[in-house]
């Protein structure tokens, strides 16, 4: 920061600010305080991205020299638009709540435009972070990049499993009765083969114990390991090709009912486990998964 | 074995709008991370005086808590002290908690239960409906009210909510305008709603705290003997294993009994205005002594209903538990309404209406710690008060009382 641009705020220039509805109430040197105080802020954090477009919002000698204050006002305010109401201004009062001094105060404001508004503002000229590694060093490195248009942005990334939903409440119902049918009919269809071993471990993997090494070890299965991924591999298999009577049926949307049907055969496992005579299994199953880390409900 | 029958069903592909919600949200996402491990170097960066100096914020004006009231939360009901997190109120309740919905730091929807609002103002553009919650009321009044949703967006909200409860789809318009659901377990989103969830952890604490306290009234009643009532107030701060013992026969004044404290009505020494009042007695989270106030009583016999407006009262906050009590021993639950100083019963039996239109009625208020930003002095409370002091104060609701 050139000395020019060092400023010093006073109490009473934010008593001032707090005051008044706007910077453009505020006396001359307040306003002049103001305005390079989050000019000052904005730049630094804009610069990193790109120096022109931190001169386009924080030039002193610009048109506005308040843009970057006024961004400020702008973005914090939360009331209804045209009005300028000293409600919707109750940002000022959350901004000096708790705040132990004016360093303390100052760290907040700065917090605000250096995160938040300058996220605001490189969104809307299309600025992308994208995790790139580094060829030679295999570190991963964040890189900037200014994108044509949203429009276009992380189409590579649109994965197949976030496109499809049903088409209509009444379509949103058939799956939801379709899904438990499917529920039911795997959990018979494990009644017929092996059952013991598949219905162990669905319910295992359904209660998030993946290692089939855990699952040998525990002693509740009589056969060797590569029986066990054997069954496991049997048990995918039965998942992937359940029938759900539908015409080329595509993989996205084979896993969106897929994901649909899981909550159901939870249901009926978690019976199954209750009504289950092998005390040993249950505690198996009810320890291991209280020890495991919460994936979250991924159901949004 | 019977065919199975599964109903026919159609899948559709997701708009490329809400396609373009879901990139223009995975950018601001990615740039807030970015700008978020370096802003936070550069706050501590700040230059100014670290000496105590006094700037006066506006007190929160207290207004009643309304459904669609746009709320921005005080430092202390959040867990963030540097996110300003704003809700709106989508349903007041009449247990003293309404269901808040926060919203969104992001400009788009993340999810399928977030919503475009449409508002223009940019921290309420996406209104997070599946992390709505009960908050109790007496909380949602100490915030400052910015805006209000109107009665088409309240309706298009509460609808949404209906949706992310049952994990259904809207349909038609207003799909275009949520997000897209969270399909997989390895979703990004999913710390994003993590993060937000976590959020409104201390409005939960004070919940299950008014919960408990309001809880603990039922298995008091029925402990008295000889006239003497004892009320166990969970969260009531030092001495909150104790019992609180409360006679409303005795003579008039205020004693200490080792850790049971004994209140009897104090003496009035002013004339008699012709109205009836009952005694109130407002016990402080963190407050050993509790403050002594009067309540003027309206009745209306004819649907038994019965007001107490509490008078002299700064700080009166709605939603805060209330037990009335008598001497002829009856004893009812309530909260207080309207800006906080009001208590209202209705639809009482007549010999319960006759009961609490008595002079010798109580009223005790389990009232929180008093908020910096309603301290009741003209101008505000100074805000600063010294050096190295952090004008906030956390408050431990979480303990309940043994008994």
């Amino acid at each position: 920061m050139d000395a020019a641009n060092k400023i010093l705020m006073e109490p009473h220039n934010w008593q001032e600010w707090i005051d008044a509805c706007s910077v453009e109430n505020c006396q001359p040197d307040t306003a002049h305080k103001l305005s390079t105080f989050g000019r000052n802020r904005l730049r630094s954090a804009l610069q990193r991205y790109d120096s022109q477009l931190a001169h386009q919002y924080c030039d002193p000698e610009g048109r506005n020299a308040q843009t970057a204050w006024l961004k400020v006002e702008q973005y914090l305010y939360a009331g209804p638009l045209g009005e300028a109401t000293r409600e919707g201004k109750a940002y000022k009062n959350r901004l000096l709540n708790g705040c132990a001094n004016l360093a303390h105060f100052e760290a907040r404001l700065t917090l605000k435009i250096q995160r938040e508004i300058a996220r605001w503002i490189l969104a809307d000229e299309c600025y992308h972070i994208a995790q790139r590694r580094n060829p030679d060093t295999g570190r991963k490195t964040y890189i900037a990049t200014r994108l044509e248009s949203l429009d276009i942005a992380d189409t590579e990334r649109q994965s197949a499993d976030i496109d499809i939903e049903p088409a209509t409440s009444e379509d949103e119902s058939a799956i939801a009765k379709s899904a438990a049918e499917q529920a039911n009919h795997v959990w018979t269809t494990l009644d017929t083969q092996r059952p013991s071993v598949r219905k162990l471990l669905l319910t295992c993997f359904l209660n998030n114990i993946f290692d089939i090494q855990l699952i040998l070890t525990s002693g509740l299965v009589a056969c060797r390991q590569s029986q066990l991924y054997n069954e496991r591999k049997k048990l995918f298999t039965l998942l992937s090709s359940l029938d759900w009577d539908i015409r080329n049926l595509g993989a996205a949307q084979r896993a969106y009912l897929t994901r649909r049907m899981m909550p159901h055969l939870k249901g009926i496992a978690e019976e199954w486990l209750a009504r289950v005579e092998n005390r040993k299994l249950r505690l198996f199953i009810e320890t291991v998964r209280n020890t495991l880390p919460d994936r979250g409900d991924p159901n949004g | 074995m019977a065919r199975r029958v599964i109903p026919p069903f159609a899948l559709a592909q997701v708009s490329d709008r809400r396609r373009k919600f879901l990139a223009r949200w995975r950018i601001e996402r990615g740039l807030d991370l970015d700008l978020g491990r370096h802003a936070v170097a550069a706050s501590h960066n700040c230059t100014a005086e670290q000496a105590a100096v006094s700037i006066r914020p506006s007190p929160i004006v207290k207004t009643a808590v309304a459904d669609g009231d746009i709320r921005l939360l005080r430092e202390t009901d959040v867990s963030d002290p540097n996110r300003f997190v704003y809700v709106t109120v989508l349903k007041r309740r009449d247990n003293g908690t309404a269901v808040v919905a926060p919203f969104s730091p992001y400009s788009v929807p993340a999810t399928k239960d977030e919503w475009l609002t449409g508002l223009p103002a940019k921290p309420l553009q996406v209104l997070e409906l599946w992390n709505a919650q009960p908050v109790p009321l007496f909380a949602l009044a100490n915030s400052w009210r910015v805006h209000q949703l109107d009665a088409e967006a309240l309706r298009v909200a509460r609808e949404l909510y209906r949706h992310s409860l049952r994990g259904s789809w809207p349909n038609g318009r207003l799909r275009e305008q949520v997000g897209l659901a969270v399909l997989s377990p390895g979703d990004e989103r999913l710390s994003y709603l993590n993060e937000e969830l976590s959020l409104m952890g201390p409005l939960r604490q004070r919940l299950l705290a008014m919960v408990a306290a309001s809880a603990d009234y039922d298995a008091v009643v029925h402990t008295g003997k000889d006239g003497a009532r004892h009320f166990y107030f969970a969260a009531l701060a030092s001495h909150s294993s104790a019992a609180i013992r409360f006679e409303a026969r005795e003579n008039r004044r205020l004693v200490e009994v080792d850790c049971e404290r004994v209140w009897r009505p104090c003496q009035r020494l002013a004339a008699a205005t012709g109205g009836t009042y009952a005694e109130v007695l407002i016990f402080t989270v963190g407050k050993k002594t509790p403050s002594m106030k009067r309540a003027l009583l309206t009745a209306t016999s004819h649907d038994a209903s019965i007001v107490w407006q509490i008078q002299d009262w700064p700080d009166a906050l709605p939603g805060l538990p209330v037990c009335i009590c008598t001497s002829s021993h009856l004893c009812l639950e309530s909260f207080t309404c309207g800006t906080g100083s009001t208590v209202r019963l209705t639809g009482l039996t007549k010999s319960e209406y006759l009961a609490a239109i008595r002079p010798s009625t109580w009223l005790l208020v389990h009232a929180p710690p008093k908020c910096s930003h309603c301290g009741g002095k003209k101008g505000g409370r100074q805000l600063f008060p010294s050096e190295g002091t952090n004008g906030s104060r956390r408050t431990n609701h979480g303990r309940r009382a043994r008994r």
